[in-house]
């Protein structure tokens, strides 16, 4: 078919090329542009979840410079309430006082080292500092010291209590009936 | 004569008769009705009309989105500095969460000992005497609590108040929820005392993986 053939086709049937023509553009539009058009939805989707998110934050974060507030000041009174490892003195103080307070004799108290955490756990922000502590005096005693060190300012978790009746006579005589062996952990910093 | 005719007519059908066409197909006129070429323009302009349209319908389409695009961008811009802020102080809280949490893990625990203590005097029969309780609720191999003691009365008494007291510790409401297993696992005679002495071993559950304690 020639250049001529062609010419005289569309002066014969002018309609019916142009609307084939037309067809044509379409086609093509439809099918180079579907990336484009796949780009532009994808993108809009994922602005729209943007949106979504920061208008979500917008909407919750409406009180949160307060609560923050708040919270920081929670923390810092937190972190008073840690037990600081290197400052052994003041760490005995705690049993010492309450020694004093509850009545107990204080058989032994030892801070023993920071255990390394097992290889693979979650990192963590203190460490459990071990303490072990012996004490004797009556039930009455004894119970007040252990509720105490469980209800005090310190984060503490008791991994081992051993409570001994004291029996006259044997290996752990006491007139006070009562000894109390425990291993304790405090939350603190190394 | 008839049989004659019949015969002439079949062959005149079989040839046809020849005469030269000299008629130009393409420069002869429509005759029809309704023209061909009707029926190609119409069929043409309504495809075309058809996917000029669905062409038309998905460009204006991939328009809004862009607009639309357009329009979120710019949203987020506006509340691009509130959102940093936003995002700058939720972090700070979730900071300070987290001592929270690692201490609200590090002191959980089954139960407390001077929980452990009451409950465990709240549930003492007369003929039973405690002397030793050895409580290990965070051991990470055997979390166990053990308690030895007296049960007075004769041996048959003395038995049967042992294994009483073991039965209610199992059915303790404090303890059923705590202890997978309470097993008395000694009773002896002591004659200097004239008693039977006892050791309960009391298993404690082993935590679900993210499960809670109380």
């Amino acid at each position: 078919m020639t250049g001529a053939d062609l010419i005289a086709f569309f002066k014969k049937q002018p309609i019916a090329v142009l609307g084939g023509l037309v067809v044509l553009l379409c086609v093509l539009d439809l099918y180079f542009r579907a990336d484009a058009r796949a780009e532009t939805q994808t993108q809009f989707e994922a602005k729209e979840k943007e949106l979504q998110i920061v208008d979500s934050n917008i909407r919750n974060g409406a009180a949160l410079a307060e609560q923050t507030a708040a919270m920081q000041e929670a923390g810092r009174q937190f972190e008073a309430r840690l037990i600081r490892a290197s400052q052994l003195a003041v760490n005995l103080q705690v049993f010492y006082r309450l020694e004093a307070e509850t009545g107990v004799k204080l058989l032994d108290v030892q801070q023993s080292a920071i255990a390394a955490p097992p290889r693979n756990a979650p990192i963590k922000l203190y460490s459990p500092i071990p303490y072990s502590v012996s004490v004797q005096g009556a039930f009455d005693q004894v119970f007040d010291f252990v509720r105490r060190l469980e209800t005090g300012p310190q984060f503490a978790r008791f991994k081992q209590v051993t409570f001994i009746k004291a029996t006259a006579g044997g290996e752990n005589t006491s007139a006070d009936g009562m000894i109390v062996n425990f291993t304790l952990e405090f939350l603190g910093t190394p | 004569m008839l049989l004659q005719l019949k015969k002439r007519d079949s062959a005149s059908t079989a040839a046809p008769v020849w005469h030269p066409n000299f008629r130009n197909f393409e420069r002869l006129p429509d005759t029809k009705v309704v023209r061909t070429t009707f029926f190609i323009n119409a069929a043409s302009l309504a495809i075309a009309i058809t996917l000029a349209g669905v062409t038309g319908w998905v460009e204006y389409q991939s328009h809004v989105l862009v607009q639309q695009t357009e329009g979120a961008q710019a949203a987020i811009d506006t509340q691009k500095k509130q959102n940093a802020e936003n995002l700058r102080l939720t972090k700070l809280f979730a900071d300070e969460e987290k001592k929270f949490a690692e201490a609200t893990t590090f002191v959980r625990t089954p139960i407390t000992t001077s929980a452990m203590i009451l409950e465990l005097g709240a549930t003492l029969p007369p003929e039973i005497q405690i002397e030793y309780v050895d409580l290990r609720p965070h051991d990470e191999t055997n979390p166990s609590c053990i308690v030895r003691g007296k049960a007075a009365g004769t041996k048959d008494q003395a038995s049967g108040a042992a294994s009483a007291y073991v039965e209610t510790l199992r059915s303790h409401p404090v303890f059923k929820d705590r202890f997978e297993s309470v097993n008395l696992t000694a009773l002896n005679a002591d004659p200097r005392a004239g008693v039977m002495v006892f050791e309960i071993v009391m298993q404690f559950k082993t935590p679900a993986k993210g499960g809670k304690k109380s």
